[in-house]
């Protein structure tokens, strides 16, 4: 395996690769840019260029190659758009197919990769900056060689003379090394307008010394890891109709972070067929299983995983008045028989703060703001014509760089930690597209965040029974309310009902909410596709267990370590008793309201505050990574000193530069004095919105 | 009282009457309706699915206590707790029969014939517990792509179409669709609704219908009011139809689906409004009589809200109409409140690259006629007096970092520029006030030129 950069240049004009980014209005294509505005070149065209050069170059002398993975020698049978798995070169892929993939569902036994080459978007040098201009053009009605009428188009485009675009890659197969550099010696062009001698480029590739692993698992077999994305991504739905939109998923399921861990591994490992530790972690029995991840807002939180089915928002104020949960509300409506004190009881259809109606609200329990995306359209190349193919426009959703996703990784072999932490250091990339660097994710491995005891869950569930219910003796005590984390597969007779109650030798479930959702999942190596309709995540099961809790609370915590049903080396199946959202998150979102408002007046000033420190951090050498510690750090905080000692430590460890830590805490200093010093959490919530609006003018100064 | 409602109220009473001393009143609700009807993009499917939900409610509604059924949602009373319980099992069995894999939620509670309205609550709240405790869709899932239905993708393909020109492998759920409209011609592909690759997908739904039928009591005033919705919406969306080329699979209640062409979008949502507004005025003589006074005056607020998606046609049903939906969501908060508006409209074009969402989008516009012409009127002005290439400024307002930078070159792009000038002038802006021009820029939206027809001289 070999790391390299490749550094495209493109000696003049400008270049124009459509599909990735919204034209503007008045605009009909603009080049690609990134979620920072930079233009880039995307991982996708260079491939595309790539792979059509070095196609002409083999065929030229005489070696049998298909067109664009299609499994078809053009020179030797016609086209007639079927496709089928590369066999040219004796019954195995072509080169050019070794090299860039091919269509199949599955890779052999001794291979590691569907290509031997990934390669991510190229982006612009951080160092330079180019213009943006209109590019116009005319269509033009050859039969008379005159305009056609209404046909003038205006593309932005950005002025490229000099410009330098620099993608990472990595040949999996050093073995193919110098067909790669072939490829790269014959593209001579990227995007349109090559007829008008625009899009010239020329490459260059820097090879890059690989990082050693830097995490530490100690002896935990539980841990949270964190994936923050640092190129789109596109994690596949179950349903997919062909040529159509290509949706994704807003969760990473376990199967994809677990395919990513096993081919970042199955690449970089000398052996991997015959590495004990590597097959412990992923044994389907006795290795690791591999959580669900789940996007959250702010790194670090303990509320990890999705809201449960019975969390509700406000119908006119989505994001302004605070998310509740209906549970206790709704086993109302299913245990009570009194229809007077039903039809009386407005809690359950209103917010408590507009007494607008309440409608149901899925997501993620730690992610508040809708997740960025962005849709790409691509199209398919007939490569002997070098033109499209027709009907072959389709259209990609991906997630934006920059979402960060948590969930958990259990039941970690002991003998496979050391793995695992290697894998963390690898380039990962989760989801589809991994040739062309989608998905490409930083992993963070991280202790488990300090969850509620079981006990103190189950006390704050029954006194809110209690509260709610007329019952005189402790049968609130007798019940277990369970909340699925993940989504469940079981029998297809079953919808999770029959399993806990059986695990749990309940007398009875006597509320359940819970919807049903597809799920996929690709075995690469032996199964193929994977289907299976699974019991959404986010179901909530209320079991009476016939005697109190506390004498079934071996089995409860067992089923919180061992979870439910198959697959559950994929994650499926997690679950949590007392899940605190039904009694307290409400409450804690309703606290974290009222300090946002309380913070409003601040606003201003912690803007202000950063900004004037954020170009002189900018101007250091500073890593953006140290920032999002910061909102981190700022995210676990439980007061202000905390987040001080840790500025001024990394300052200590020299990672952060000392005039900026000072001013850092400086600044924030002099907001903070209008704050009542015991106001912990007031104080924290400025520190976190100051550190967001720090990170944000930082990354502005710097790409300026 | 009109001669309608007069007879839905008698036949109530008489219902009442024959439900005996110890009534229930069962009622069931469609799980994921939209979501079953768009499961394939193909018009014939998506019509077979429509009319064999149609069909359901129609059998439903044939239930000697029934009280209404349509859209999906049925209430009907039975004499006992044992037909109670007994309804409650049958409901699900042939929706699940005719639908191979549809769910429906169904429930039963006590009435109490001296207090209706409290009856109806409690099964409301039973009906949404039991939208959650539904049994599993149906079907069976794929093992292989190979296995796959040719039209949905998401169940096994079992049998070769029957029409001997279809070829397609497909799975039972499409082929019993497919059968149920067999006589009706449709185009074989939702393309074929659109235009230049384009395509319009409408969702539409009533405004304040929600309130008003929470302000019924009585069950004859559910019956009466139920059917005169369901009317009202049904006549307004085949008037606004006309003899046009559109397909509307789901006209249920007061929900409507439609697809068609990007060039049909305003003409039709102008007299889809129009008419539900007009029917609901022109009802209210005939239905006034059953209503309460608080029913009454939430029944003339009743408006309509709509969301219109155009896209590229290779985009599936159920993601544009799960959008359209978000946009008619997004509409009817113009609508909430002592200020709101009756009626308003919402849309979204997407390019290929545009993120499907209603994130940066600029507000939704109201239908109140006044607001609705003179947003046309700017929207024609803006396309007649200013080039294609120097609209794309506007649009900067939006993707730039400083508004006051932005408003600081627009003015100077303003006042050296005649067209930019002849444009404020017609729609009556002093575009020399900056606050004034500010004002006017934020309330238009200039999407709307992409919705004019082509073919129209502005």
């Amino acid at each position: 395996m070999k790391s390299f950069e490749l550094i495209s240049i493109f000696p003049a004009g400008s270049v124009m690769v459509g599909g990735y980014s919204a034209a503007p209005a008045g605009m009909h294509g603009a080049h690609a840019v990134g979620r920072d505005g930079r233009p880039l070149i995307p991982a996708t065209a260079l491939r595309g260029a790539l792979r059509e050069a070095l196609e002409s170059v083999l065929r030229g002398i005489g070696q049998a190659v298909c067109s664009g993975g299609d499994g078809v020698d053009p020179e030797m049978s016609p086209r007639d758009g079927s496709t089928k798995p590369c066999t040219l070169d004796n019954g195995k892929s072509c080169p050019v197919c070794r090299l860039f993939g091919t269509q199949r569902a599955t890779i052999e036994s001794d291979e590691r990769a569907f290509s031997a080459l990934i390669l991510g978007d190229a982006h612009l040098d951080e160092n330079q900056s180019v213009h943006v201009l209109g590019r116009p053009g005319i269509a033009v009605r050859r039969n008379r060689r005159s305009v056609e009428d209404k046909a003038l188009f205006v593309q932005r485009v950005s002025a490229t003379p000099g410009a330098r675009f620099v993608a990472k890659g990595l040949l999996l197969d050093t073995t193919l090394e110098n067909l790669f550099r072939v490829a790269l010696r014959a593209t001579t062009h990227i995007g349109a307008g090559r007829s008008r001698g625009l899009a010239r480029v020329n490459f260059e590739v820097r090879d890059l010394v690989e990082e050693s692993p830097k995490a530490s698992l100690g002896s935990a077999t539980k841990i949270r890891i964190r994936a923050t994305l640092l190129r789109p991504a596109s994690i596949g739905v179950p349903v997919i109709h062909p040529n159509q939109l290509s949706e994704t998923r807003r969760e990473i399921p376990g199967a994809a972070l677990r395919g990513a861990i096993g081919f970042a591994l199955a690449a970089h490992l000398p052996n991997p067929n015959s590495d004990q530790a590597f097959q412990d972690l992923v044994h389907e029995k006795e290795g690791a299983r591999f959580g669900f991840l789940y996007p959250v807002d702010v790194p670090g939180d303990s509320a990890m995983g999705p809201r449960p089915i019975t969390a509700m928002q406000c119908k006119n104020h989505k994001t302004k008045h605070p998310i509740v949960d209906t549970l206790l509300d709704r086993l109302a409506i299913a245990l009570l028989t009194d229809p007077q004190r039903i039809a009386e009881d407005k809690r359950i259809e209103a917010c408590k703060h507009c007494k607008a109606l309440l409608r149901a609200v899925g997501g993620s329990r730690s992610r508040f703001e809708d997740i960025p995306t962005r849709t790409i359209t691509r199209a398919a190349l007939d490569r002997t014509q070098s033109s499209t193919r027709n009907e072959m426009l389709y259209s990609q959703e991906l997630l934006e760089a920059g979402t960060i996703f948590e969930g958990i990784i259990e039941h970690i072999p002991a003998n496979s930690r050391q793995t695992l932490e290697e894998a963390s250091n690898l380039p990962i990339y989760l989801g589809r597209g991994r040739s062309a660097g989608w998905g490409h994710a930083k992993i963070e491995l991280l202790e488990l965040p300090r969850g509620v005891d079981l006990k103190k869950r189950a006390n704050a569930f029954h006194d809110a029974c209690k509260k709610k219910f007329p019952w005189k003796d402790d049968r609130a005590k007798s019940l277990v309310s369970v909340t699925l984390q993940s989504p469940l597969i079981c029998s297809d007779d079953d919808d999770g009902e029959k399993l806990l109650v059986d695990f749990l030798d309940a007398k009875q479930c006597v509320f359940k909410a819970r919807r049903f959702s597809r799920e996929g999942g690709w075995d690469q190596r032996e199964k193929g596709m994977q289907g299976a309709m699974a019991v959404a995540a986010g179901a909530v099961f209320v079991l009476d267990v016939g005697r109190p809790w506390t004498e079934k609370s071996k089995q409860i915590q067992e089923l919180e370590n061992e979870g439910l049903g198959e697959r559950r080396h994929q994650g499926y199946g997690r679950v949590l008793a007392f899940d605190p959202f039904h009694t307290k998150d409400a409450d804690v979102r309703r606290e974290s309201m009222k300090n946002e408002q309380e913070i409003d007046p601040f606003r201003k000033n912690l803007v202000l505050a950063a900004e004037s420190v954020a170009e002189m951090l900018a101007a250091t050498k500073i890593e953006k990574t140290q920032l999002n510690h910061l909102i981190a750090v700022c995210g676990e905080a439980t007061c202000a000193e905390e987040i001080r000692n840790y500025v001024r430590y990394q300052a200590g460890r020299k990672v952060w530069p000392k005039d900026a830590a000072d001013r850092v805490v400086l600044s924030m200093d002099g907001v903070l004095k209008n704050v009542a010093s015991d106001n912990d959490a007031l104080r924290v919530q400025a520190w976190r919105l100051y550190a967001v609006f720090l990170t944000r003018a930082f990354t502005y100064h710097r790409a300026a | 009282m009109g001669r309608d409602s007069q007879e839905t109220a008698k036949r109530i009473t008489d219902v009442l009457r024959r439900a005996g001393k110890h009534p229930w009143l069962v009622g069931y609700d469609i799980n994921g309706i939209q979501e079953l009807i768009a499961a394939s993009s193909r018009p014939k499917i998506m019509h077979g699915a429509s009319e064999t939900i149609r069909k359901f409610d129609a059998a439903q509604a044939q239930s000697p206590l029934s009280i209404f059924a349509g859209g999906g949602r049925g209430y009907e009373l039975v004499t006992s707790e044992d037909d109670a319980q007994k309804r409650v099992a049958q409901i699900p069995l042939d929706f699940r029969q005719a639908t191979i894999t549809g769910v429906v939620a169904a429930a039963a509670v006590p009435f109490d014939p001296k207090n209706h309205r409290m009856s109806r609550v409690w099964l409301d709240r039973k009906l949404d517990n039991a939208k959650d405790m539904a049994p599993r869709p149906g079907g069976m899932i794929p093992r292989e792509k190979g296995e796959e239905c040719e039209d949905c993708h998401a169940l096994v393909a079992e049998r070769n179409a029957d029409d001997r020109a279809d070829t397609r492998r497909t799975c039972a759920r499409c082929n019993q669709f497919k059968d149920c409209v067999r006589d009706i011609r449709f185009r074989e592909s939702l393309k074929e609704y659109g235009e230049a690759r384009r395509l319009a997908v409408v969702s539409a739904d009533g405004n304040n219908v929600g309130a008003f039928f929470r302000n019924l009591g009585s069950l004859q005033e559910l019956a009466v009011a139920s059917k005169a919705i369901a009317e009202i919406f049904v006549s307004a969306h085949l008037r606004a139809m006309g003899e046009n080329k559109i397909l509307a699979p789901i006209t249920g209640g007061d929900d409507i689906r439609a697809f068609m062409a990007p060039s049909l979008v305003l003409g039709y949502v102008e007299k889809l409004v129009r008419g539900v507004e007009e029917g609901i005025q022109e009802k209210m003589g005939d239905v006034g009589a059953v209503l309460s006074a608080e029913a009454r005056k939430s029944f003339s607020h009743i408006g309509i809200g709509i969301g219109v998606v155009v896209a590229g046609d290779h985009y599936p049903a159920a993601r544009l109409l799960a959008h359209a939906h978000d946009l008619e969501k997004r509409a009817k908060t113009m609508c909430r409140g002592k200020d709101g508006v009756r009626s308003a409209f919402d849309f979204s074009i997407l390019t290929s690259e545009t993120t499907v969402g209603t994130q940066g989008m600029q507000g939704a516009l109201s239908m109140e006629i006044a607001a609705w012409e003179k947003a046309l009127h700017n929207a024609r002005a803006l396309k007649r007096n200013v080039p294609a290439a120097q609209r794309g400024l506007l649009v900067e307002r939006f993707t730039s970092d400083s508004p006051e930078e932005f408003y600081n070159r627009f003015g100077y792009q303003v006042a050296r520029s005649k067209k930019w000038q002849a444009w404020l002038d017609e729609c009556r802006v002093e575009w020399y006030n900056p606050d004034k021009l500010r004002e006017h820029l934020e309330k238009t939206r200039i999407d709307l030129i992409d919705l004019l027809p082509r073919g129209e001289q502005p």
